[in-house]
């Protein structure tokens, strides 16, 4: 089987599969949420917020905390990254790399702006997601966002030799 | 020339973009240890700077936690007699001495900040005072609180301790430190927040009467704090000084592992690269020994051919180093709380300064092993007689 694709398309298309693997792991294996380390606000007391801290998460009590929800968005996010990924490979011709491309940059900055804006993480400043997870998932947006312009603009080169 | 070296580097992309990687790699580890050397003592500094203390005075059997919470910002809660603060204004070559009360507060859930409060004497600090005297010309009110930079908090906002509601009157500028999560408050607002914890807050806190937690001291010479905080030792029982040398020396310390990791890492990669640049070289001269023939025969100077074979290579580290000190420069940024908290030292963004010297060093080193790298292939290239050369290349 030959895909008629060229060896600067295929390497985008790598990169494109491997960001959006990265974005859906990172916040799970790589630079886990507070989730993830096993602790959720179902544990919380009710009265913990005034026993001690009120540098708190800023999501009432008994629901699951910002970085919970920002991790499973990212994990949809990430999988239709590796999506576009492999639609490069699949459609290699000049409409459809377009396409991916223009995907992948509105993708790269829908994961940089799910930790920051639309969902956020937790609040306090030393908390697993605001200094391992947030800063990871902005690069891999930023990254994700740079791969996709690069589909639009790298030119065709011819295609590979199948050996 | 340039334009020469430039065509040839971009004709062969995967060779010279692997290369320019390995550089990237040298020049990273390079410059990561020092940024995280500076990183860490700036911090320290601006912490002190901040405290406006010349030495601190703790419990002798809390040192390590107030070292802690100096350093680390790790919340922690300890005691020891007030009478402390008159005894230690007593040693000679003491200006002022300001006691604090610090109180860890609980953590709520894994994603809730662990604060320390830290409570002052507003007659005798010097810590909040002039920072307060400088951005709002007025002393910290009754149930008035100043946080440090990583906290959250809008000014005027009102925000619980234990129970009792606090009025956010100012925020710190960053340092990197311990400072940066503790907020500060009046030493009696504290201590109606520890009477009131009883009934308001799920887990009371105790400030015994008659008990500080530290004292800071300013000394009239500060080029004499070592003997102060010696005279201290001797003179007040039960007490162990923290001076800004000594918690240079202890981040230095804690340091010391990983940049030994990372100065292990950039000389292993140097050694395994060496050879192989090298040996790259080589090969990339025998390619191009038919156009060095022809270039020599069109009348190309000995040097020129030198230049043109080792430029090739001296841009190509030129190009990792930038390379690897760009991406170590936003990742060491991106990730410099994580660092902290995993490496357990404070850390800031250095002076512009020993930045930029760091940067220039790791970028000077790499391009130099680059040239080293190609040196003895440019200077057989050029040595070549034209004929040979162009005989050399052909099959």
């Amino acid at each position: 089987m030959s895909f008629n694709i060229s060896n600067r398309s295929l390497l985008l298309a790598g990169a494109l599969v491997i960001l959006g693997a990265l974005i859906v792991i990172t916040p799970w294996y790589i630079f886990p949420v507070c989730e993830a380390k096993g602790v959720s606000s179902h544990s919380m007391s009710p009265m913990a917020s005034v026993a001690g801290s009120d540098q708190s998460t800023g999501m009432s009590t008994g629901a699951l905390m910002k970085c919970g929800y920002t991790a499973r968005a990212e994990a949809a996010v990430g999988a239709l990254v590796i999506i576009a990924g492999l639609a490069l490979i699949a459609l290699p011709n000049r409409i459809s790399r377009k396409a991916v491309g223009i995907a992948g940059i509105g993708l790269g900055v829908v994961t940089a702006l799910i930790p920051t804006i639309l969902i956020g993480v937790c609040n306090a400043a030393d908390a697993p997601c605001r200094i391992g997870t947030l800063p990871a998932l902005i690069i891999l947006g930023i990254l994700t966002i740079v791969v996709g312009i690069l589909v639009i603009l790298v030119r065709n080169d011819p295609p590979a030799v199948a050996n | 020339m340039i334009r020469l070296i430039t065509k040839s580097i971009v004709h062969r992309p995967v060779r010279n973009g692997a290369l320019i990687i390995s550089f990237a790699f040298i020049a990273a580890s390079l410059f990561s240890g020092h940024f995280l050397v500076a990183g860490a003592t700036d911090s320290v500094r601006q912490e002190l700077s901040r405290l406006g203390a010349d030495i601190i005075v703790v419990p002798a059997q809390y040192h390590a936690e107030g070292e802690a919470v100096l350093l680390r910002g790790e919340p922690s809660s300890f005691f020891f007699d007030s009478a402390i603060v008159g005894q230690v204004e007593n040693v000679s070559g003491v200006a002022q001495a300001a006691p604090q009360i610090y109180i860890a507060t609980m953590p709520a859930d894994c994603c809730s900040a662990l604060v320390q409060l830290i409570a002052i004497d507003p007659s005798r600090d010097f810590t909040i005072g002039p920072w307060l005297a400088q951005h709002r010309e007025m002393p910290l009110g009754k149930d008035e609180i100043i946080l440090g930079s990583q906290l959250v908090g809008d000014i005027g906002s009102t925000q619980y301790y234990y129970g009792h509601p606090f009025r956010v009157a100012g925020k710190l500028e960053p340092t990197g430190t311990g400072v940066d999560v503790s907020v500060f408050l009046r030493a009696e607002d504290a201590r109606v927040m520890a009477a009131e914890s009883v009934a308001m807050a799920y887990e009371p806190i105790e400030i015994p009467e008659g008990k500080i937690s530290v004292v800071l001291i300013k000394v009239k010479n500060p080029a004499e704090s070592t003997q102060v905080a010696s005279r201290i030792t001797d003179h007040v029982e039960g007490v162990r000084v923290i001076t800004p040398q000594y918690l240079i020396s202890t981040v230095a310390t804690q340091l010391d592992a990983t940049i030994r990791i990372l100065d292990l890492a950039a000389l292993v990669a140097t050694l395994v690269s060496l050879p192989l640049i090298a040996l790259i070289s080589v090969m990339a001269a025998n390619e191009r020994m038919r156009e060095i023939g022809m270039l020599r025969a069109l009348g190309a100077t000995q040097a020129r051919i030198f230049y043109l074979i080792s430029g090739e290579f001296v841009i190509i580290a030129l190009a990792g180093g930038i390379l690897g000190i760009a991406v170590s420069t936003v990742l060491l940024l991106s990730f410099q709380s994580y660092i902290s908290v995993t490496v357990g030292v404070p850390l800031t963004v250095p002076a512009a300064g020993s930045f930029i010297v760091s940067a220039l060093a790791a970028v000077l080193l790499t391009t130099g092993i680059g040239g080293v790298a190609a040196f003895f292939t440019a200077v057989r290239a050029a040595r070549t007689e034209p004929y040979r050369a162009i005989r050399s290349g052909e099959l």
